[in-house]
């Protein structure tokens, strides 16, 4: 049975799939191909970097075989200046206004530092740029991005590649509650569990890099991640039942034979 | 010659060298090529009329794989 999923709609482009693949420690290019085709998304990061003459083949080339949609991110920029340059960087490479910013604290636990990117992020919504925020799970830093202009928040559910997945399921339930503009969980994902209840609490959209690209089989991951954020989007729209203390039989009483026998007493 | 440097290592470019030079001395095609000079970012449409000076510091940057 086909899964129907209503698409995801950031700023005015609409994204027929809710998973946002990063291409971040693929073992190769073609492996990165096969699993970007599994996962079947449709729009995917990539990093600037220095031109290796040296490198064989391009991961644009791959992207751009695919029709995938790039969205450049910021990584590795530790102030707002180093991501608004990198930034602009980007939209020159890539031709898109679109950026994945991220402004990091430190190089031990990649957590987002909230004051550089608020200013990054006013600078570059300024500059018109599209900016979907990486940032940590507190629900008034995200409302704070939403104000600015960010076209989407991006809670972290654990840090960056730690595969723990959604650390504080509470936040991110609080930061769905209140935001106008999607909400991408981003890092921390490990495995396909973790998507589906990032989509079960009610974010719009998954980005993952590391849970396809260093699984032991990227592409069956990437096909695992697919079809978890499918159901677990799913089920958020379905509406699960309430947790309860104690069992409610599905099967009704009524009508039950009695087929204890007379009491042999 | 004029002495730059191009992604962190020296370069001596001959007089005259424009930003499109650099580039194409690094990169066969310029698809997804971005350039900073003295860490300001070079519109491709200046690319042409940009010519390296004593000094510059250039990051001539391409997609890489990220997350």
């Amino acid at each position: 049975m086909d899964t129907p999923v209503d698409p995801l709609k950031i700023a005015d482009r609409e994204l027929g799939s809710r998973l946002v693949l990063g291409t971040g420690g693929a073992p190769s290019l073609d492996v990165l191909e096969r699993a970007v085709v599994a996962s079947g998304t449709e729009l995917v990061t990539v990093a600037l970097r220095r031109i290796d003459p040296q490198a064989p083949g391009s991961v644009l080339e791959v992207l751009d075989r695919l029709g995938v949609a790039v969205l450049p991110n910021t990584a590795g920029c530790y102030t707002a200046t180093e991501a608004v340059r990198t930034a602009r960087l980007g939209r020159e490479a890539f031709e898109t206004d679109w950026v994945k910013l991220e402004v990091i604290g430190d190089d031990r636990t990649l957590l987002p530092d909230p004051v550089e990117l608020i200013d990054a992020a006013e600078q570059l919504v300024d500059d018109g740029f599209t900016v979907l925020a990486y940032t940590t799970d507190d629900p008034i830093l995200a409302r704070r991005l939403e104000d600015l202009g960010c076209a989407a928040v991006m809670p972290l559910g654990s840090p960056i590649g730690s595969g723990m997945g959604i650390n504080n399921p509470y936040n991110i339930a609080l930061i769905v509650a209140q935001a106008a503009v999607p909400v991408v969980l981003d890092a921390g994902v490990g495995t396909a569990s973790d998507a589906a209840l990032a989509m079960e609490l009610g974010c719009d959209a998954v980005l993952l890099a590391s849970a396809v690209t260093r699984a032991q089989d990227p592409v069956a991951m990437a096909h695992a991640m697919r079809h978890a954020v499918a159901a677990g989007h799913l089920a958020r729209i379905a509406g699960r039942i309430p947790r309860r203390h104690y069992a409610d039989a599905s099967t009704s009483d009524e009508g039950r034979p009695d087929l204890l026998g007379p009491d042999p007493l | 010659m004029t002495a730059v440097t191009v992604n962190g290592r020296p370069e001596d470019v001959g007089e005259g060298t424009t930003v499109a030079d650099l580039v194409a001395r690094h990169r066969p095609s310029p698809r997804g090529v971005a350039v900073a000079r003295n860490e300001e970012v070079v519109p491709r449409s200046q690319w042409d009329t940009t010519p390296a000076a004593e000094g510059d510091r250039f990051e001539i940057l391409t997609a890489a794989q990220g997350g």
